[in-house]
C-alpha cells in the first residue's frame, strides 16, 4: 500500500514500495525500461533540502523494508532494515537498556535508512560521534540494480572498502540502502540537562567552548536563541552519582547563572527531542547549517551577526562540534543574497554551509550544493560506477548539477 | 620504458639522495611486517622518499604517464603485505613527511603529515592534555598515513573507536597525480564522504599526504586492573559480563597462559604464572565515574570466578601492567624463533567458542598458539609459534591459518579487524563476500583508479579489477532480465 502524498512539493507519478532488496532492483529495472528515474524516500522528513525538481516519475518508498533483522544485545550490535521507523529501532534497543545516541527530528516518521542516507547528527555528536562512527555494514542496491553488501556485524572490520560509510550522507545518490548494521551503545541510566539564563550569544558560545575543550564527558552543549541573545544548555549522561558530580563541577567551572532546576530523566531526553523537532523548521522557513572549526566558532558568529540583515533569525549551535544552524523566513533572505554575504565577508575561507531545509522556490534559484570542483569530479566518478544511468535522484543532487563555485 | 631513464626522472623530482634503486638498497623494501611465506614479496623498481606533497604528486604523475604501479609505504609495520610492491612498481616511502603542521587545542584537532609516528603525535599534543586515540601495538614505529590506509585499531579502540572515527579530512594525491582535499561528513559539508572511503582502502585509492585528525582530551582519571582466571572460559565469560552490564572500559585485553609464560619472566609485569588467562582492564573518565566503574568491574569478575583481582596503585604500576601486554609479541622469541600473528574478529558472544576453536586448531595442527588480544571487541590475535628452519612448519601454519579463517567466518566474523586484507587474505574475500559485493568494491576502485596503478594485486581477489567487472556485471544483468542492461 502506498500513500498518495507530495514529496518536496511534487506529487510523484507512481509509487513503488518493494519489500525486499530484489524488489528494489526490480523497481529500478522497470523504471529504466520506461526511461524514468526514481526518488528513494523513507519517512520523507528531509526531502526539502536538495535541488528541487518539477517531476518525480517514481517515488521508491523504502518503508516496505522493515524490521530488526538481527539483534544480539550482548554483542552490542543490531542489523535493521532501512525502512524501519527510527523510534521503533530505539524502543527495541531501549527494552534492552541500549540505544543509538543520535536524536533525529520526527523519529516516529523518519526511517533508519533515511537518517543514515542524510548523515543526520544532532548535538550529541560532541561526545558520541555520528551514525558513521556506529555503522558496521550495510546492504544496498546500486543505481544499476546490483544487490550487494559491505562490512559485517562485528565491531572492528578492515576487509575491503568501507562502502557502508560512503553511503552515510550520500543522500541516495549511489544506492538505495536496504539495511544497516549498527553498533549500539548502553543507554545511560541517568541524564540531566543544565540550563543557563539568557546571555549574549557570543559570550555563551565562548563559555561553552571553554567547558567542552577539556572535558570529553559532556554529551552535548548548545547555545540557542538569536544571534544577539541566547541560552546555554548542557546535557550530561551516565551513572547517577558521577553525573551529579559532573553537573556540580560544570556549574562551578562556568558561572553562567544556571537555573536552579535542572531537568532530569525522561524530561531531559524530551527537552532535547523537542529541540530537534523545532530545528526541522516549518512552512516558509529556511534553515542553513554552517560548519567551522570549533576554535573559529565565535569569530564566525561575530561575522554572521554583523553581516546578516535579518535580525530576528533563530539560531542554534553546538560550538564544540563546530555546528551553527540559522533559521529565517524565506522572504527575508534569498539564496543568492545569502551566498553574496557569505563571500563578501570572507566566510567562504573559514567556514562551510549546507542548506538544511527550505521551500522549493527558495532552492530553485541556483544549485544548492556547494561542493569544490575537484571533489565533485570524484563524486561524479563514483556516481558513474554505482549508477551509470543516473537512475537515482536525478537532478536533485551534486552529481549531475552544474559545477557552481561561490 | 627505460628503467635508467625513469630512475633519473625520479631523481630529478626528489633528488638523487632520496631515490633508492640498487638491489641491496631495495632488499628491505621487498618486505613489510608480515610473515614471509604467508605473503608474496617482490622487489620494487625503485623507492623514493619525498618530502612534500608536490614531490609525491610529481612522482605519481610520472608513474601514471609510464603506466608504472605505485605503492605508498609508511613504517612498513603492516602485517598483511599491504606495503609490498606487487607488480614491481615504485614505492613512495612517506617517512620523511613527518611534521605536525598544526595543533588546534580548542577544536581538538591536528593537521599532520603521513609520516608522523603514531605515538609521537600523542606525545606532541600531551602538553595540551590531548591524545590521538588509535594505538596499534606498533605505535612506536607505525605512521599516521599507514594507520589511515589500514584503518588501524589498538587496545583503546574499544571505547574510542578505530582510525576512521578520528579522521576529519585528508589531502590525497590521486592516481593521476591530482591533489585534492577530501572532507569527512560534518557540519556544513555536503556530498559524498570521500574521506570515509579512503580510510581503510589500503593505499588503493589515493596517497594521503596530510591528515586532519581528531584528538581526545586526556581523561581526568585512569585505573588499570588485572584479573586472573583459572580457565579461558571464565575469562571469556567475564568479558561478556562486563560488556553485557553496559560498561565500556577504555580497553579490555586478554592474555592466555602461554602468553603469560613468555611475558612474565621477561618483564615481571606481575601476571600470576599459574593463571589460565588474565584480563587487563583500563577504565578512564572523571574520578567519580572511574571509581564507580572500577567497583562494578571488581564485583563482576569476582562473581564470574576470577581467582584474583588487583588494581595498579600508581602510574608506575599501571605502566608495568601495560608493559606486559605491549611487549607480548617481543617476548614470544622466548618460546619460538618465529611467530605468525593472526587477526580475526567474531561477535563478542562467540568469543568463548572461537577460543575453543583456536585451541582445537592448535592441537590438530600441532602448533603452539598463544592468544593476546582485544577481548572487548571480539578481536582475536592468535599467535602461531613455529620455527622456519624446521621443514614443514611454514606449511603447517598456512594450513592452520586456513582452518582459523574458516572458523571465524562460520561464527559470523570478519577476515580482519585491524591488520587489513593486503595480499595475505585476498584469496579469502570470496568466503565473506558475494560476486556482487566484490563488484561494488571494484566499482569504487574503478572510480578512483581506472588504470589500477595504485597498490595492485591487493584486497580484491584476482578477476575483480575494473573493466572486467563492469563487463561481467552487464552480462549478468542482461541474462537476468533477458535484455541489454540499462
Amino acid at each position: 500500500m502506498t500513500q498518495k502524498r507530495m514529496i518536496d512539493g511534487v506529487l510523484p507519478g507512481t509509487w513503488a514500495r518493494p519489500e525486499s532488496p530484489e524488489g528494489v532492483a526490480e523497481a529500478i529495472h522497470h523504471a529504466g525500461l520506461r526511461g524514468q528515474w526514481l526518488l528513494p524516500v523513507g519517512g520523507g522528513t528531509a526531502q526539502n533540502a536538495a535541488n528541487p525538481v518539477d517531476v518525480i516519475p517514481v517515488a521508491l518508498d523504502t518503508t516496505g523494508l522493515t524490521g530488526i533483522r538481527d539483534y544480539e544485545p550482548t554483542d552490542l550490535t543490531v542489523s535493521v532494515a532501512s525502512g524501519t521507523r527510527w523510534t521503533d529501532l530505539q524502543s527495541t534497543l531501549g527494552e534492552n537498556g541500549q540505544q543509538i545516541p543520535v536524536d533525529v527530528p520526527f523519529p516516529d516518521i523518519a526511517t533508519v535508512g533515511g537518517v543514515v542516507a542524510m548523515g543526520y547528527a544532532g548535538p550529541r555528536r560532541l561526545r558520541d560521534g555520528t551514525l558513521k562512527d556506529l555503522l558496521l555494514g550495510a546492504s544496498f542496491v546500486r543505481g544499476d540494480g546490483l544487490v550487494a553488501k559491505a562490512g559485517g556485524m562485528v565491531v572492528k572490520n578492515v576487509s575491503g572498502f568501507e562502502i557502508a560509510r560512503l553511503l552515510h550522507g550520500s543522500w541516495g545518490s549511489l544506492a538505495v540502502i536496504t539495511s544497516v548494521n549498527l553498533k549500539v551503545i548502553p543507554r545511560p541510566e541517568f541524564e540531566l540537562t543544565l540550563l543557563a539564563n539568557e546571555l549574549d550569544t557570543l559570550e555563551g558560545a565562548e563559555r561553552v567552548l571553554r567547558l567542552t575543550r577539556s572535558r570529553s564527558t559532556i554529551a552535548a552543549a548548545t547555545v540557542d536563541g538569536t544571534l544577539e541573545r541566547a541560552t546555554v544548555a548542557v546535557r550530561l549522561t551516565g551513572r547517577e552519582q558521577p553525573t551529579l558530580e559532573l553537573a556540580r563541577e560544570v556549574k562551578s567551572a562556568a558561572s553562567l547563572g544556571w537555573r536552579d532546576d535542572p531537568i532530569d530523566g525522561e524530561a531531559s531526553a524530551e527537552w532535547w527531542q523537542a529541540r530537534e523537532d523545532r530545528l526541522a523548521g516549518g512552512d516558509g522557513r529556511v534553515s542553513i547549517e554552517v560548519g567551522c572549526q570549533p576554535s573559529n566558532a565565535v569569530e564566525t558568529l561575530r561575522t554572521l551577526r554583523s553581516a546578516l540583515p535579518v535580525k530576528s533569525l533563530e539560531f542554534h549551535a553546538s560550538p564544540g562540534a563546530g555546528a551553527i544552524e540559522l533559521a529565517f523566513d524565506a522572504e527575508a533572505l534569498a539564496l543568492s543574497t545569502w551566498t553574496r554575504i557569505w563571500t563578501e565577508h570572507g566566510l567562504d575561507t573559514t567556514a562551510r554551509f549546507t542548506v538544511g531545509s527550505a521551500p522549493p522556490s527558495w532552492r530553485a534559484e541556483r544549485d544548492v550544493w556547494f561542493i569544490p570542483a575537484a571533489q565533485r569530479k570524484l563524486m561524479a566518478a563514483l556516481k558513474d560506477a554505482f549508477d551509470p544511468q543516473n537512475m537515482l535522484n536525478r537532478g536533485r543532487l551534486w552529481t549531475d548539477s552544474p559545477t557552481n563555485q561561490l | 620504458m627505460d628503467r635508467q631513464h625513469f630512475i633519473s626522472e625520479l631523481e630529478s623530482i626528489c633528488g638523487a639522495a632520496n631515490v633508492r634503486s640498487r638491489p641491496a638498497d631495495l632488499l628491505v623494501y621487498e618486505y613489510d611486517g608480515s610473515v614471509d611465506g604467508a605473503v608474496e614479496t617482490e622487489r620494487p623498481l625503485a623507492v623514493v622518499l619525498p618530502i612534500s606533497t608536490d614531490q609525491v604528486a610529481a612522482v605519481v604523475r610520472l608513474a601514471h604517464r609510464h603506466g608504472v604501479p605505485v605503492v605508498a609505504r609508511g613504517a612498513g609495520t603492516g602485517l598483511s603485505g599491504g606495503a609490498v610492491a606487487r607488480g614491481g612498481g615504485v614505492i613512495i616511502a612517506l617517512t620523511r613527511m613527518e611534521r605536525v603542521l598544526r595543533v588546534d587545542p580548542v577544536s581538538r584537532t591536528a593537521l599532520v603529515e603521513p609520516g608522523v609516528i603514531n605515538l609521537e603525535l600523542s606525545q606532541t599534543v600531551a602538553g595540551e592534555q590531548l591524545f590521538f586515540a588509535p594505538d596499534p601495538s606498533s605505535q612506536k614505529a607505525c605512521t599516521i598515513g599507514g594507520n589511515v590506509a589500514e584503518n588501524s585499531g589498538g587496545p583503546h579502540c574499544l571505547k574510542y573507536g578505530v582510525t576512521t572515527n578520528h579522521i576529519l579530512g585528508l589531502e590525497v594525491v590521486l592516481p593521476d597525480g591530482d591533489v585534492v582535499w577530501l572532507d569527512s561528513n560534518g557540519p556544513g559539508i555536503a556530498g559524498l564522504d570521500l574521506a570515509a572511503i579512503l580510510v581503510g582502502s589500503e593505499g588503493m585509492l589515493g596517497i594521503v599526504t596530510k591528515a586532519l585528525v581528531k584528538l581526545m582530551p586526556s581523561p581526568e582519571a585512569v585505573h588499570v586492573h588485572l584479573a586472573a582466571f583459572g580457565t579461558m572460559d571464565d575469562a571469556a565469560a567475564a568479558v561478556t559480563n562486563i560488556i553485557g552490564a553496559g560498561i565500556l572500559p577504555a580497553s579490555l585485553e586478554m592474555m592466555d597462559h602461554l602468553t603469560i609464560e613468555a611475558v612474565e619472566p621477561a618483564y615481571h609485569a606481575g601476571y600470576p604464572m599459574d593463571a589460565a588467562a588474565v584480563l587487563l582492564v583500563e577504565v578512564d573518565g572523571t574520578r567519580q565515574e572511574v571509581a564507580d566503574t572500577s567497583e562494578r568491574i571488581d564485583r563482576l569478575v569476582r562473581e564470574g570466578g576470577a581467582t584474583s583481582f588487583r588494581s595498579a596503585e600508581d602510574s608506575v604500576e599501571q605502566d608495568l601492567l601495560w608493559k606486559g601486554r605491549k611487549m607480548a609479541l617481543a617476548a614470544m622469541g622466548r618460546l619460538a624463533p618465529n611467530y605468525y600473528l593472526h587477526d580475526t574478529v567474531v561477535p563478542r558472544t562467540r568469543l568463548m567458542e572461537m577460543l575453543r576453536s583456536v585451541n582445537d586448531i592448535s592441537i590438530i595442527h600441532q602448533l603452539p598458539i598463544a592468544n593476546v588480544f582485544h577481548a572487548g571487541d571480539g578481536n582475536l590475535h592468535p599467535l602461531m609459534l613455529f620455527d622456519r628452519r624446521k621443514p614443514g612448519d611454514v606449511e603447517r601454519i598456512l594450513e592452520a591459518s586456513h582452518a582459523l579463517i574458516h572458523s571465524t567466518i562460520e561464527m559470523g566474523g570478519a577476515l580482519s579487524g585491524e591488520h587489513g586484507i593486503g595480499s595475505e587474505k585476498r584469496g579469502y574475500m570470496e568466503l565473506v563476500y558475494t560476486h556482487d559485493d566484490l563488484c561494488a568494491m571494484a566499482g569504487v576502485k574503478d572510480a578512483f583508479d581506472p588504470r589500477s596503478l595504485l597498490n595492485p594485486e591487493k584486497v580484491l581477489p584476482k578477476g575483480y579489477m575494473c573493466g572486467e567487472v563492469r563487463a561481467l556485471h552487464n552480462q549478468a544483468m542482461a541474462q537476468k532480465h533477458g535484455i541489454h542492461p540499462m
